[in-house]
């Protein structure tokens, strides 16, 4: 892939509670389902606390783990 | 304004086609691997689509031929427009078929496969890769005549394929289960992709049955074997 996917908070500016700094959309690698991607998402620079967009994580995500995986 | 992401343009995604597929080419690779075709074998591509899987059998030196209802293959490789429900070709002209996440798409199965049988000479062989059911009886709409809404809907069992399989004359089945790939491609549709209907020819709805039984899909190749004579 020569290009990352970058995955935006859906609304708002978000804040690390813990370090007091703004996240920012930095380069990260997620592991999921057994697989590896790189991948742009919203992520403290102190802490490295990184954040799945509410979108993603209820719509794609959800929908797939429904069908494949056993819940 | 900013360039949509590569990924995103309709040009690369034409290429990648073919590979947004459980397995990938790999898997083709390995079904063939298993087949052990002679050099020069004449094979048929059913549900070429862009022709990935076309272009490897090429490379690989066999006498390949695509064919699919849509006219997108590349120029330059041998290709036949016409619906994989009726194959334009005399009996036993093919050492192989290919049929690659397309069986789940058709009506007619049982028809389907004793039409592929009847294309291959004695000895050939069918490499089937497509979803199947891993639970529970067989789903509906395994022979019906109905073109099915999707992969998943129209998915068999797979007690139910190599029923249908044995029925069509394969006297030898050889079954992998690569139900693995299939959640692998589902993880990067999540990440990589932009619409998870990309799936398979971009027929597919990932819907979960409403009645919460307890289906699961799988992915599965199977070669199959006509008897010598
Ligand atoms: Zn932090």
């Amino acid at each position: 892939m020569a290009l990352d996917p970058e995955f935006k908070p859906d609304h708002g500016d978000w804040y690390c509670t813990s370090c007091d700094v703004p996240l920012q959309q930095q380069k990260v690698q997620v592991l999921y389902m057994n697989s590896a991607f790189d991948v742009i998402l919203p992520r403290c620079p102190e802490c490295g606390l990184t954040m799945i967009p509410e979108s993603l994580a209820n719509g794609k995500m959800a929908e797939v783990e429904a069908l494949l995986e056993d819940k | 304004m900013a360039s949509p992401p590569l990924y995103d343009s309709p040009a690369f995604r034409d290429i990648a086609g073919d590979t947004w597929r459980p397995g990938g080419l790999s898997l083709t690779q390995q079904g063939l691997n298993v087949c052990a075709f002679r050099p020069g074998a004449r094979l048929l591509d059913v549900g070429c689509g862009a022709g990935a899987t076309l272009t490897l059998l090429l490379e690989e030196g066999y006498a390949a031929l695509g064919l699919d209802r849509k006219t997108h293959c590349p120029k330059g490789l041998p290709f036949v427009q016409s619906d994989a429900t009726s194959l334009p070709f005399l009996a036993g002209s093919f050492d192989g078929i290919i049929c690659e996440c397309v069986l789940s798409l058709l009506p007619k199965k049982d028809m389907v496969l004793a039409n592929f049988a009847r294309l291959l000479k004695p000895g050939g062989k069918l490499l089937l890769a497509d979803l199947y059911w891993q639970e529970g009886q067989s789903y509906p709409s395994n022979d019906s005549t109905a073109l099915p809404a999707s992969c998943f809907e129209g998915a068999p069992g797979r007690g139910a394929l190599e029923m249908m399989l044995t029925r069509a004359g394969f006297h030898r089945i050889i079954f992998t289960d690569h139900t693995a790939a299939l959640r692998a491609l589902a993880a990067r549709l999540i990440w990589y992709g932009k619409e998870l209907s990309s799936l398979f020819h971009n027929h597919c709805q990932l819907s979960p049955n409403a009645n919460g039984c307890s289906r699961r899909p799988g992915y599965g190749l199977w070669i199959s074997i006509l008897p010598d004579v």
